[in-house]
């Protein structure tokens, strides 16, 4: 194994074991996850009250949707951003320079490491979820294209690692970056497919929408597992999510460097 | 109770040259409020382009609730949130030593040394939701209840404050947790919505044990005249209660609490 697969490796495989040592956080975030599921579900029998449909989603569909996507969330939801936003503020991040590794590439790995484990508890807890809500759903899925529909999940945790680092490279800048990572979250949960389909929104609004990152972290990915049909084409999305992937790259290299630059930190 | 209003004092003046040392921030958060609000403009306005009412609320009463939940979001962020969010990790590094030895309150220091004013530019973009719900709803709004509405959001901060400060002190006893702050934004979440949606228990829950629908419908209520006197005495009841439960929380958590070097 070459040496730089090789030190990245280790560091997912520790962010894994880390995951596994903090399975109270885990848990924790599992409360969260149920308000964010039961206010929805509150919100849309609210919706679903005076319509039995909106674009091919009613009720059920809608729920179900909404497990789907908290599955792909246990592995493409990050919080690596706020790790990153804490090293600039407290000055960690100096720690960082003077080691033979990448900042972002470590943060990235063990990040990874971390959603490895919370993506086995998450697939056990909302699959049985599914299995006990809809059970003919297992019936349907698109086995042939798991592969692929692997790949875009995979392709979602790196769209939205490099989407929230960007935003806690805003550190540099700030006195911390913790409340605009919250209103980003907030922006990205309705944009993205996780607060609702994106086919809720009117059809030129969801156009516009796919041409920015966010629907390619969450939306696409389970309209692929959901609706096969309908998903526009897995190459098409698998081909845009990494044309997104390598501007998010560019982005995030120019914002380190310039922010480097503007780095200052003392007594570490 | 005088020295610690002038302890509170001292620290808006010293986060106000904190925020006038970094002005990018204002320019940042303006912008990334503007995003915010806009985009749970575009959300109501999807929602509401498929049904007439959110279980039996108006549109314009909607965004009059959201408004408010603004405008209790950006109180929070300018005197407390960020307080809260980094209070498990100074715990955890043993920063807290210090503001436990200082001669005020603990909670007070603890929460409420790092406020951001660079948010003070997010209620500009509350004003103008305001105007946009009121035009929504087609009146003028009554200047009097207004206010009134805003004193309660005020006091809705009490509630708010004690939900933050019970879920805080758990990390006397969780070892290691970075998800507690999702949680705590997960719960006010709650308040973004007609508290008519929920149903049956979940109205119950939301109004009397953890009432965080409370935060933003009551004052919106009020200011709509349409917020019933034993809401507001059950509300006064809740703060109270809360308060006094979170405060003796509080100090419980803090004989947990150990430290070295």
């Amino acid at each position: 194994m070459p040496a730089l697969i090789k030190k990245y490796y280790s560091i997912a495989r520790t962010g894994f074991q880390q995951g596994l040592e903090h399975r109270v956080d885990f848990f924790i975030g599992i409360i969260g996850w149920s308000m964010r599921i039961m206010i929805s579900a509150f919100l849309f029998m609210a919706v679903f009250q005076s319509r039995a449909s909106i674009g091919n989603y009613n009720f059920s569909d809608t729920m179900l949707y909404f497990l789907v996507v908290q599955i792909i969330m246990t592995f493409s939801f990050v919080r690596v951003e706020f790790n990153v936003c804490n090293d600039i503020q407290t000055g960690d991040f100096s720690n960082y320079l003077v080691k033979p590794i990448s900042y972002l590439s470590y943060q990235i790995a063990s990040e990874l490491g971390k959603n490895i484990v919370r993506s086995l508890f998450g697939v056990g807890i909302f699959g049985v979820a599914i299995l006990l809500y809809r059970p003919e759903f297992y019936l349907h899925l698109p086995y042939l294209q798991a592969p692929l529909i692997l790949l875009s999940i995979i392709f979602s945790f790196f769209i939205s690692t490099f989407l929230t680092t960007s935003i806690a490279l805003l550190s540099f800048w700030l006195i911390s970056a913790h409340r605009v990572i919250y209103m980003f979250f907030a922006i990205q949960s309705i944009f993205s497919g996780m607060m609702i389909p994106i086919q809720f929104f009117p059809e030129q609004f969801q156009h516009i929408l796919s041409y920015t990152p966010f629907p390619y972290i969450f939306y696409y990915p389970a309209q692929m597992i959901i609706h096969p049909g309908t998903a526009g084409g897995i190459f098409h999305i698998l081909g845009a999510q990494m044309i997104i992937i390598l501007i998010e790259f560019i982005i995030i290299n120019a914002m380190f460097a310039v922010g480097m630059k503007k780095y200052e930190a003392t007594g570490r | 109770m005088i020295h610690d209003l002038k302890v509170f004092f001292t620290l808006i003046a010293f986060n106000i040259k904190v925020t006038l040392a970094y002005r990018a921030s204002l320019v940042i958060s303006l912008i990334l409020n503007i995003l915010w609000v806009v985009s749970f403009i575009i959300f109501i306005e999807v929602i509401f382009q498929n049904v007439v009412t959110l279980g039996g609320v108006s549109k314009g009463e909607t965004l009059l609730i959201m408004a408010f939940y603004y405008l209790f979001t950006n109180i929070s962020d300018i005197f407390y949130r960020d307080s809260f969010e980094q209070f498990g990790e100074k715990m955890r590094t043993g920063y807290i030593d210090m503001w436990l030895t200082k001669p005020a309150s603990s909670r007070m220091l603890m929460f409420m040394s790092n406020m951001r004013f660079d948010y003070i530019t997010a209620i500009a973009v509350t004003v103008a939701l305001f105007a946009y719900a009121f035009r929504t709803l087609n009146s003028t709004p009554d200047i009097h209840l207004l206010l009134f509405g805003i004193g309660i959001s005020l006091i809705a901060h009490v509630i708010f404050f004690s939900v933050l400060s019970m879920l805080a002190t758990l990390n006397f006893w969780l070892e290691k947790t970075d998800t507690l702050n999702m949680v705590a934004w997960q719960l006010t979440q709650v308040g973004r919505y007609p508290r008519a949606i929920y149903t049956s228990w979940a109205r119950i829950v939301f109004t009397y044990v953890l009432p965080l629908a409370i935060l933003a419908n009551l004052p919106a209520e009020v200011a709509l005249k349409i917020a019933t006197t034993e809401s507001i005495i059950v509300f006064f009841a809740i703060t109270i209660t809360l308060y006094i439960v979170s405060f003796l929380f509080w100090k419980k958590g803090l004989t947990r609490y150990s430290s070295a070097g």
